[in-house]
């Protein structure tokens, strides 16, 4: 034991001597290229995956999609980007201190368009730019057991990371409860309180965050429910002769075992009973840029989403903004109909397993899901209309992208076997759900 | 064959005692019209003494001479009419006022809107608060016989048909194929409830079959006339079988402006190799590309014959095309408008004026593409008819789900619409408060987006049968 110990630390430091001694030919590797300037109407940093290698004094790789060459003459550093149709896209030099290189350059600017998705914009800006080594993920994946202690009303990439996790760690936590919850102290002012966030070492803007809800149960007897119609669900004239009652007892009993929840006994309603089927309201990333959010708005970053499908057995993709993503979750209901009709689902508590990936280099506008049966996109929009065409539009591209369709063949699709659901009609944006069967899609030749 | 003798016999039979015994006896059922307005009348007499039901109203009264008089009474016990008049033949002629019940069914106006309010009694077919109509609901601004302002009504009874002594099965050859919807289309089969009906549809394009061109454009056949069904009524629909019965459809292969974004809709570049030609095999319950691309060689789709079409006549004068649709039903374009769903329509017309068409083999949710797998069926229904009951919009149920559309000028509309007439006919048939409801409909309710690209949209709100059945 202590003999093998001895001689790893010997092997260590031999080897970082070698790097010390002969840097260049150690350029190779994983990078993060971060790169500031006029990008949107402030100054932000784009990032990128950069890999370098390194041959004696020429530099090549990738820089995003770009392809990266170059040279390193000392500590002096050259660097030209060519994009996909070989037209160049960027220039950078600078100098290479220590494991980081720093400079300055001119680049092609991506910029998120009126849709959501990115795109180059030319002409290219004056731009600040640094490379620094990626993260190595440890040799064997982690399992942790988070106990949260603080919440967050408000989507914000200014929340500072309550645990950082590595591509395939699994995480088992719980949620708050609307309720308050004593052993969570709760920040911002807005409802559904988020845990975490969870930084997730290697996720960049512009790469796709992968979440698997390996389980979602109840974790207390209670889940509160509304009894009043909100205004989007039902015609003024229905709301206005309703006659509800106030003290009516909306506290549902949660049987996980039985997978059954039951309604307290009321005349009309002596034994009303329906399957639990737990999921997260609120799922998220941080929104872009400097934007902040309350707690029950939704948007490109997720949020509020409030799909009665974000349950046990789904994955989860959402575009990344910021580096590390910053994942957060809570508002869990025990169920909920479509359309949360009421304003709330069965609101609750619940426990959570979940494992998180990433896909590099690779992002939609908005946030999609897969479950057993379904490829499913979502549509957050100002109006219903305007989601069911983003979420339809969303898929679309998603299954283009992935079964390499043309137009003609995804439109044929989609005329088929696509099914939509409305998920969310009372928080401040809406959300409609576009998703086609595994089954049809597992007939289509990639 | 003796057998068959001597049922027309006892039919004979029965038929002359009815004739012999009318100028005596006012007793049976009668249909009650006044203008645009109906009601169903029973009449028994005992002696001088006449009771019955006008309606869900209670009727005493007596006969004397073949002169009548009748005083009316409502389900709550209220006076809600009287009327006096006389018999002669087959026809009972009757003067008064009849207070109709309030709109807490919620019937449509004229504008478009779906009214939920309403409840308190008012005047025969005028309209209720919130823009509901009154029972029995009239034809949009067409109301009644006018006059709402409470002069006395003049109704004409004449007798109802009598059904037959079973349920017929009868087979339909349509050779009519209307494409619009209205009260103005003659019929071309009358029918009573119970009688079953075998038939076929042509496809939208008006093709059926054995390839014959009929007239296209969202045609239905018939319409079918249902004995017994009064504005106000409910039709009730069951579609026993709806197959395929040919080997090829058609579908669109372009989205629709309402169901992607403009700048995903003007970056599309449709391959005209593509023709969107369909090979249905229904024995093995799927269908093919005809002319498959690569990515297709190996597709398929379930089979999942539904109905684009079903519908009754509008209210009133009111004319639509076979592709709109409204509280008439019509181009709904429900996926779920299947072999086994029963489709409950308000009857605005007396016979309702049953019609349907536009089969599709199968269908995506919303109709992206402005069509399904377009091809012609064979169908057999079954009719019954409820009296009152008519809710403002087309209704359904199949062994899953209870079911109602909202068909409205948006989808933020058209999802109130399906929301609030679901929340009424569940209150009323469950006995539920509004609370109850609120919180049923919160845990468990379901809308499917049955229709974007038509001249209206139609959204679907759903409960599962499996929770209601945990409630009494």
């Amino acid at each position: 034991m202590r003999t093998n110990r001895y001689i790893k630390t010997f092997a260590l430091t031999a080897a970082m001597a070698i790097t010390r001694l002969c840097f260049a030919a150690d350029l190779s590797g994983d990078w993060v290229g971060q790169t500031t300037g006029p990008f949107d109407s402030q100054y932000t940093a784009q990032y990128k995956h950069v890999i370098l290698k390194a041959d004696g004094a020429k530099l090549s790789g990738t820089w995003g999609a770009d392809m990266l060459s170059g040279t390193v003459t000392g500590s002096k550093v050259e660097l030209t980007l060519t994009d996909a149709t070989g037209k160049q896209s960027g220039t950078l030099t600078g100098t290479l201190n220590r494991e980081e290189f720093s400079g300055k350059g001119s680049v092609v600017p991506v910029r998120r368009n009126a849709g959501g998705s990115m795109a180059p914009v030319q002409p290219p800006v004056e731009v600040t730019w640094k490379l620094t080594r990626a993260v190595k993920p440890p040799a064997t994946a982690h399992t942790y057991d988070f106990e949260p202690n603080v919440a967050y009303g408000t989507y914000s990439a200014a929340e500072p990371p309550n645990l950082h996790i590595f591509p395939g760690d699994t995480v088992n936590t719980r949620t708050m409860d609307q309720a308050r919850d004593t052993n969570i102290i709760r920040h911002g002012t807005g409802g559904d309180a988020n845990i975490g966030p969870f930084y997730v070492e290697g996720a960049l803007p512009g790469d796709t965050l992968v979440v698997h809800l390996i389980k979602i149960r109840t974790n207390k007897l209670i889940g509160r429910q509304g009894s009043r119609f909100n205004q989007y669900a039902v015609t003024p004239a229905y709301n206005q002769a309703a006659k509800y009652d106030l003290a009516f007892n909306g506290n549902w009993e949660q049987y996980p075992d039985q997978g059954i929840a039951k309604l307290p006994p009321s005349p009309g309603l002596p034994h009303l009973t329906i399957p639990l089927k737990p999921m997260l309201g609120c799922i998220s990333v941080a929104p872009p840029g400097e934007e902040q959010y309350g707690g029950t708005d939704l948007g490109v970053f997720g949020g509020n989403m409030d799909y009665n499908d974000n349950a046990q057995g789904t994955t989860l993709y959402f575009p990344v903004f910021h580096p590390g993503a910053l994942l957060g979750f809570g508002d869990a209901h025990g169920a909920m109909g479509d359309g949360e009709v009421v304003g709330t689902g069965l609101e609750t508590s619940v426990d959570v397993t979940f494992t998180v990936e990433l896909i590099k280099g690779y992002a939609t506008s908005q946030v999609r899901a897969e479950n057993k049966d379904y490829l499913i996109s979502f549509g957050v929009s100002g109006s219903v209309p305007d989601s069911i065409q983003l979420a339809t539009t969303q898929l679309a591209e998603w299954v283009k992208h992935d079964y390499n369709l043309n137009d003609s063949e995804v439109a044929l699709l989609f005329g088929d076997v696509l099914k939509y659901d409305i998920t969310e009609l009372v928080d401040p944006h809406f959300n409609v759900v576009a998703k086609v069967p595994k089954s049809v899609l597992a007939t289509l030749n990639k | 064959m003796a057998k068959q003798w001597m049922k027309m016999a006892v039919l004979a039979g029965v038929i002359g005692l009815t004739r012999l015994c009318v100028a005596a006896d006012v007793s049976g059922n009668w249909i009650a019209k006044a203008g645009n307005q109906y009601a169903h009348v029973s009449l028994q007499a005992d002696g001088g003494k006449l009771s019955g039901m006008w309606g869900t109203d209670k009727i005493e009264g007596v006969i004397d001479a073949g002169k009548i008089n009748l005083t009316l009474t409502n389900t709550e016990g209220a006076p809600s009419g009287t009327l006096t008049g006389t018999i002669a033949g087959d026809t009972v002629t009757l003067t008064g006022t009849v207070v109709g019940e309030g709109g807490g069914r919620g019937g449509r106006g004229g504008g478009g809107g779906f009214g939920g309010g309403g409840g308190a009694p008012v005047p025969a077919a005028g309209p209720a608060a919130g823009g509901a109509m009154a029972t029995p609901p009239s034809g949009g601004g067409r109301a009644g016989r006018g006059g709402a302002g409470g002069g006395p009504t003049t109704f004409t009874l004449t007798r109802a048909a009598i059904p037959p002594a079973k349920p017929r099965d009868i087979k339909y050859e349509p050779t009519s194929f209307f494409a619009f919807y209205s009260g103005a289309n003659k019929p071309e089969l009358t029918i009573f409830p119970g009688d079953v009906v075998h038939t076929w549809t042509a496809d939208a394009g008006g093709v059926d079959a054995k390839g014959v061109q009929h007239r296209g454009g969202d045609s239905n056949i018939g319409p079918i006339y249902v004995e017994g069904a009064l504005p106000g009524d409910t039709l009730v629909v069951h579609l026993l079988k709806v197959r395929t019965n040919r080997a090829t459809a058609r579908q669109g292969t372009h989205l629709n402006a309402n169901a992607a974004t403009t700048a995903y809709l003007v970056g599309a570049k449709y391959d005209p190799a593509v023709t969107g030609e369909w090979t249905l095999l229904p024995e093995k319950g799927i269908a093919v590309p005809t002319h498959p691309s690569e990515h297709m060689k190996n597709y398929s789709v379930p089979l999942k014959p539904m109905l684009g079409c079903i519908s009754v006549a509008p209210a009133g004068d009111q004319q639509y095309r076979g592709g709109d649709l409204g509280p008439f039903g019509g181009n709904m374009d429900y996926i779920d408008n299947a072999e086994g769903a029963t489709l409950y329509f308000p009857v605005f017309q007396p016979g309702a004026l049953l019609g349907m068409g536009d089969g599709h083999a199968a269908m995506g949710d919303g109709e992206v593409v402005g069509s399904g797998l377009e091809t012609s069926m064979d169908v057999d229904f079954s009719v019954e008819v409820i009296h009152g009951d008519s809710t403002g919009m087309v209704r359904s149920e199949n062994k899953d789900y209870l079911m109602a559309f909202g068909v409205a000028g948006s989808v933020p509309v058209a999802i109130q619409v399906a929301t609030s007439q679901l929340a009424t006919w569940i209150k009323k048939d469950y006995k539920l408060s509004d609370s109850e409801v609120a919180i049923l409909f919160a845990s468990t309710l379901k809308y499917d987006i049955a229709e974007l690209v038509d001249p209206r949209y139609d959204v679907v709100a759903k409960i599962p049968k499996s929770v209601l059945a945990t409630m009494k």
